[in-house]
């Protein structure tokens, strides 16, 4: 990129002036107020455009300051330059804002309505703060040599923050940190835990019923109570049947015994008198008492007689002792059917007990299911907090993925812009210094350090015009990491302020032999232009 | 013999959870079932058939006891079912010893059986599940006998996890009519006599379209089915572009002007187009348009990351974009990369 020339209609104090450009140095020179500023101001609102501020700072802003006080109406000019051999002129017109812009391709005679990214390209890819942190060199503002490096170091970590310089790095991962923290906020962690818990005791409710099983067939179960109480019934009418039977015979039999008794007694007695006179008849007949013998021998007769007529009696009463034995046949199967109810019921007890647990059973695992149901349904309903949750997880991962990358790539972005920044500037530090010193050393804090005499040396030992000249090479090797192919006009202003005669022609024999593109040094001293001419170095002077 | 075959009843399950008419979705699933059974009571139906799938999960005894009651009262109608995936048969469920009713065949074998119904000179065919997942294409190779009666198979699934169905080989098969289960959409195949009847009531959000079941006859003339309507609801997908002026409330007042107000209608809004980079629509704003059951933000930010890359060459956000938009990155990427860009290209900038 080449300034061909510039003419300001009216820009601040200047106006209806025309500055013709050529290839080299060139010395803007004139004392302070003269309009220096000015014309670098112009220059940079001609490329990028006038920021307006609008509020408060308005007053402040470049459109206020730069205001002429006549000519309004044609506040501004026209910037002609060459890019990729091709012949531009920029016209603008602050008084009417935007609009006031108009390119022409003077080599091909047209105008063109370019869109931003077009016009960026026309421009060499420049952006403004990247224009202003290599190209347009301003003197480090620092009020004391200590505070230089500090203000040097941040001029790094901006430029290496930002690479061509609009982009906020750390602020953007502030803001994908903030928005990871709100997604975090937002996530539901309870629903997640709970679905867990809730399918555990699913899991447990499932266990349970396995362990709660039916103890067997509820119809054979029941078949069989039913059996048993069929069979408790038959038994029981038996039993029924046969004590009516047993109590109809002892009804019977009970108006019997008396008679029958009477009867044995009587025939007893008489065999007993009949004994009793035999024995009284024996007696006689020892002692010869023949009439007492044969007296008590008839006696005797007849008791055998009543003894045997009431045997007889006696024997008639034979048939109601066969009928007390089948009453106690009778007696003992009944008995027997007794122990058989006594042990249906046992079993009906028993089935009763275990249909009873069995419905329990039945309950106890119905409220089981109902349980497990229950948290079915729960989890269910917490499938849409779930699908959130995911969601939110996955944007979390990707806010991750997006900071793990800018992180990746700042680091190794800078790795490689470090060091080419570092290997560039030792060239360039070696060259402007005459080999004083011999190498520059950034490091991962961008502290920066000097070799000389291969022993490093801390940057707030040395002079200002050190520091300048570090600052210089610093900007020149980034402008050569930024555009390779491309020749950028460097702006310096008051750049030499702080150097001896030594070291600006130093400097500015190196740039002239160095330097690809336009160098415009703004001074206020006669300097630069003095030690140009004494070293034989061509330029053009331009008198403010 | 006239004929009701329904199926994917799924009765218990609870869809639409966590919404506000949840518990109208729940009920309107036993609704369904009233609705059939009063069809069958009331159209003279001779054989109700379900196929597979009945109860969303495995029944709890009341309630086998409350449809065994209503299969009661339709008596003499017959009732065939099997169970499917869903209601699939566990040893310990009661749903596998349930004292049905007469009229209440549950062919609850995991091999083939049949229930034999003289009075309608019919045989059904069937098995059920008894695990959720079956593989093979126990279908394929069947064959029914001549013998004058009507076959009807009752079965359940249809892909590649729940027995894959190859309809060629059912239709070979030789039965009267076959009764399918398990897809939720109804499919008739007239000519073959096979059909998925579909569920009577939509289950969930994925279940586009209209529900009902199927209404048969088989005689003399053949076996001749069609499909009538009844679901109470309907899942209506609607598609709304965006712009990068889009915002929630303008979504949900053109929603509003768009969508039947019909509360049987539920919606399944998706969100296509592009979206200003920073934008992000509110799903509870957008909800408030209709019975909306869920918005789907598919929308992407309106970046031109060919120009992006070209404008940042210099910089990071090229290597990003480089970095991200790769063709082989996948959602998460796609997804950091807008982060990264809205983060480091904040709109106000």
């Amino acid at each position: 990129m080449k300034y061909n020339r510039l003419h300001i209609n009216h820009f601040g104090r200047l106006q209806n002036r025309t500055l013709e450009f050529e290839d080299g140095i060139h010395i803007i020179s004139g004392p302070n107020e003269s309009g220096k500023s000015t014309l670098h101001a112009f220059l940079e609102v001609m490329l990028f455009g006038m920021e307006r501020v609008r509020g408060r700072g308005a007053k402040n802003d470049s459109y206020h300051r730069f205001f002429p006080e006549e000519g309004s109406s044609t506040y501004g000019g026209v910037l002609e330059f060459t890019q990729d051999d091709v012949q531009y002129s920029i016209y603008r017109n602050f008084q009417r804002d935007a609009s006031g812009f108009t390119l022409m391709d003077q080599t091909h005679k047209r105008q063109l309505t370019p869109t931003d990214e077009e016009y960026h390209r026309l421009i060499a890819g420049l952006t403004l703060p990247l224009y202003r942190n290599t190209v347009s060199l301003r003197q480090l503002q620092a009020a004391t040599s200590a505070e230089l490096p500090l203000q040097l170091r941040n001029h790094i970590v901006n430029l290496r923050s930002t690479g061509s310089g609009s982009l906020d790095l750390s602020g953007a991962k502030e803001t994908l940190k903030k928005q990871r923290k709100e997604k975090e906020a937002a996530r539901n962690k309870e629903a997640g835990e709970k679905a867990r818990r809730l399918q555990e005791e699913i899991e447990e409710g499932r266990l349970a019923l396995e362990n709660t099983p039916l103890p067997e067939d509820y119809a054979l179960l029941s078949g069989r109570a039913k059996g048993v109480a069929r069979k408790r019934e038959e038994t029981e009418a038996k039993r029924e049947r046969l004590m009516d039977a047993i109590h109809e015979r002892e009804e019977a039999l009970s108006s019997l015994p008396r008679r029958r008794q009477g009867a044995q007694i009587t025939s007893a007695v008489c065999f007993a008198a009949a004994v009793v006179l035999l024995a009284v008849m024996a007696v006689l007949l020892v002692s010869k008492n023949i009439p007492g013998a044969i007296l008590a021998g008839c006696f005797a007769a007849a008791a055998c007689l009543a003894g045997a007529a009431g045997r007889r009696r006696a024997r008639k009463l034979v048939v109601p002792a066969a009928s007390r034995k089948q009453l106690i046949r009778g007696k003992q199967q009944a008995e027997v059917l007794t122990e058989k109810l006594l042990a249906l019921s046992e079993e009906d007890r028993q089935l009763e007990m275990t249909l009873r647990q069995y419905r329990e059973t039945v309950w106890q695992r119905e409220k089981l299911e109902e349980e497990i149901r229950r948290k079915e349904d729960e989890l269910d309903g917490l499938a849409e907090t779930l699908a959130r949750n995911k969601a939110l997880e996955e944007d979390i991962a990707a806010l991750d993925l997006a900071r793990d990358t800018l992180d990746r790539l700042s680091s190794t972005e800078f790795a490689s812009f470090g060091s080419y920044l570092q290997d560039t500037a030792s060239t360039l530090i070696r060259q402007i210094t005459g080999g004083r010193y011999s190498r520059l050393l950034i490091d991962d804090d961008m502290h920066i350090l000097l070799e000389q005499d291969h022993q490093p040396v801390e940057l707030t030992g040395l002079s200002c015009s050190t520091l300048d000249q570090v600052y210089l090479a610093l900007r020149i090797a980034c402008i050569d990491f930024f555009w390779p192919e491309d020749s950028i006009p460097l702006l310096l202003d008051e750049s030499f302020a702080m150097y001896d005669a030594d070291r600006i022609a130093e400097t500015l024999s190196w740039l002239a032999e160095n330097y690809p593109g336009q160098v415009f040094l703004f001074t206020c001293q006669n300097r630069e232009a003095a030690v140009l001419r004494s070293a034989g170095i061509p330029f053009r002077l331009i008198e403010m | 013999m006239r004929f009701i075959h329904t199926a994917d009843l799924h009765l218990g399950a609870c869809p639409d959870s966590g919404l506000p008419w949840a518990a109208e979705r729940k009920q309107a699933l036993w609704d369904a079932f009233h609705t059939i059974i009063r069809a069958v009571r009331e159209e003279g139906i001779d054989l109700l058939l379900i196929a597979g799938d009945f109860f969303h999960r495995r029944p709890l005894l009341r309630e086998l006891r409350e449809v065994n009651s209503l299969f009661k009262s339709i008596a003499p109608a017959q009732v065939v079912i099997i169970a499917g995936n869903h209601d699939c048969l566990q040893p310990s469920s009661p749903y596998a010893s349930f004292p049905w009713a007469v009229n209440v065949h549950f062919l609850s074998s995991r091999t083939m059986d049949s229930a034999v119904l003289p009075e309608l000179n019919t045989v059904v065919h069937g098995f059920s599940y008894h695990r959720p997942i079956i593989r093979d294409a126990l279908y394929d190779h069947l064959s029914v006998p001549q013998d004058g009666m009507y076959h009807i198979l009752l079965a359940h699934g249809g892909d590649d996890t729940h027995i894959p169905i190859r309809l060629n080989a059912l239709a070979k098969a030789g039965f009267d009519y076959v009764a399918l289960g398990h897809i939720h959409q109804p499919r008739l195949f007239s000519k073959a006599g096979i059909a998925w009847c579909g569920s009577p009531e939509p289950l969930d959000r994925t279940d586009i379209g209209r529900r009902g079941y199927i209404r048969g006859e088989i005689g003399a003339a053949g076996c001749h089915f069609r499909w009538v309507p009844c679901a109470i609801a309907e899942y209506k997908p609607v598609t709304v572009t965006v712009t990068p002026s889009s915002t929630s409330l303008q979504i949900r007042q053109m929603l509003e002007s768009r969508l039947d107000p019909d509360p049987r209608y539920l919606y399944l809004i998706r969100l296509t187009g592009s979206r200003e980079p920073d934008m992000v629509f509110e799903k509870e704003t957008i909800r408030q348009a209709g019975r909306i059951v869920d918005v789907i933000d598919e929308t992407q930010p309106a970046y031109d990351l060919d120009r992006l890359e070209e404008e940042h060459s210099h910089d990071l956000v090229a290597r990003f974009i480089r970095e991200l938009n790769r063709p082989d990155a996948g959602d998460l990427e796609k997804k950091a990369l807008f982060y990264g860009l809205q983060a480091l290209l904040p709109p106000d900038a």
